[in-house]
């Protein structure tokens, strides 16, 4: 036993000077890297084309070491895949954080709510700019039957959200989605050409500027039809038969219909 | 695991030149100074500038509005549903409203830095509101990019209260959405 421990106390010497010496090897390749640095740098200070070239290579060389590195470790894991194991189709916490305030759905059938759109990479990365958006569920509201929402920022907030059938869940969170995407993309935001759409597919817009389809387009209710239109045309993008009376949006509104599919889908 | 090792190392010594490159390659002398490009739209001066400067500095506008004593003079820019906007009253700037479409004015943190950390903000809908009282300049803000650049009296809380009536600022958010089952 005693012998053991000596030996074990050995190798934890012999570690750390074979660490040390790792950590002397380190430095000295890291001082070779300075020195050559140097002499790239003044290099590249003769002609102005060797520093595009030379950070492009670097990056080069980067990324490939880092596939490298990547494919080593895998094989060296020793695992085999089983060629039917559904892959998995997300990985939620790189998309939303749900919070659950008394009244709410799991996080896969929130994802499923928004699963033609989260798969989407596109939509994807417009709906995480600046990292993953929140979502609140509360219980419905006093005197109200029903589900309703909002946003605030990049958190939406439903309320009651179980008490919908399930297209009425999934409008609204695309909806309400469609929201985050405007609040966290301003230059897409002000690129939406809402005026030119209104007259491009009129037969769409109520008169207030409002897609049909959108609870409030006849009355407004205070809000605002560039915004909302931008939301509710994603909505309808998603659900391009389902709400009336725009239950055809791509033939019905077809320009509108191909801005959303080309800025938000492509 | 011993060619794992190598390739670390060589990829420690790739990162290593490739910051080497980039830090030497900044000219010396070279200064990152906050961008803000201007104070004012156009020269003009809120409080001062008369119908006849606009007309003379800025020219003829879109689309001219009147309520009451005030006149409004819309000015097309690149999108149609973003207007720039100069609201007179008696014949005088009152204020005025520029749009930003890109980052050339600056962002938040170089309007902060221009003029303080003393704004106050306001919540709006969809992006909100930071405003520099006594330098008569506010902007709306997503957090980082401009989006609209307001001009108007300094030190002058009528001029204040009128902006945050026109751009409808609020401090609480009105409700939103509502379905039916």
């Amino acid at each position: 036993m005693e012998d053991d421990q000596k030996k074990s106390s050995l190798d934890r010497v012999n570690d750390l000077y074979s660490s040390y010496q790792n950590a002397r090897a380190l430095y000295s390749l890291a001082r070779k890297a300075a020195t050559a640095g140097r002499a790239v740098a003044a290099l590249a200070a003769t002609s102005e084309i060797w520093v595009p070239i030379l950070i492009v290579l670097g990056i080069v060389l980067i990324f490939t070491f880092l596939i490298v590195l990547g494919g080593q470790g895998q094989a060296s894991q020793g695992t085999t895949q089983n060629p039917s194991a559904q892959p998995v189709t997300s990985d939620f916490s790189t998309l939303f954080k749900t919070t659950n305030n008394g009244d709410g759905i799991s996080d896969p059938d929130f994802y499923n709510l928004l699963k033609d759109a989260l798969s989407n990479p596109t939509y994807s990365k417009l709906i995480t700019t600046g990292g993953v958006f929140n979502v609140e569920f509360f219980p419905s509201l006093d005197n109200f039957v029903g589900c309703q929402a909002l946003v605030q920022g990049n958190t939406i907030k439903f309320y009651g959200l179980s008490l919908c059938n399930i297209p009425n869940q999934k409008y609204l969170a695309s909806h309400e989605a469609g929201h985050v995407v405007e609040n966290r993309n301003a230059r897409l935001y002000q690129s939406f050409p809402h005026s030119d759409l209104v007259q491009q597919d009129p037969g769409c817009y109520s008169s207030l500027g409002f897609l049909k389809s959108y609870f409030y387009a006849e009355s407004g209710a205070g809000t605002n039809p560039f915004e909302e239109s931008f939301a509710e045309a994603i909505a309808l993008y998603l659900m391009p038969n389902e709400r009336k009376p725009l239950t055809n949006f791509q033939n019905q509104c077809p320009n509108t219909y191909n801005w959303i599919r080309d800025n938000i889908f492509k | 695991m011993k060619t794992k090792i190598v390739f670390l190392i060589v990829f420690i010594f790739s990162i290593v030149l490739l910051v080497f490159v980039l830090l030497n390659n900044q000219k010396p002398g070279a200064i990152i100074a906050p961008v803000v490009k201007k104070a004012s739209f156009s020269n003009l001066v809120p409080g001062k500038s008369t119908e006849n400067d606009v007309l003379k500095t800025v020219g003829n506008p879109a689309k001219i509005k009147q309520v009451g004593g005030k006149k409004y003079f819309y000015y097309d820019t690149k999108f149609k549903d973003f207007k720039d906007e100069i609201v007179l009253e008696n014949g005088t700037e009152s204020f005025a409203a520029e749009n930003v479409f890109d980052s050339s004015q600056g962002s938040q943190d170089s309007f902060r830095q221009a003029f303080g950390d003393g704004d106050v903000y306001f919540d709006g809908s969809p992006f909100g509101w930071r405003v520099f009282p006594t330098n008569g300049i506010g902007i709306q803000t997503d957090g980082k990019e401009i989006l609209k650049i307001l001009y108007f009296v300094p030190n002058n809380k009528s001029s204040l209260d009128e902006i945050v009536k026109e751009f409808g600022f609020y401090k609480e958010r009105p409700s939103g959405e509502v379905l039916r089952p």
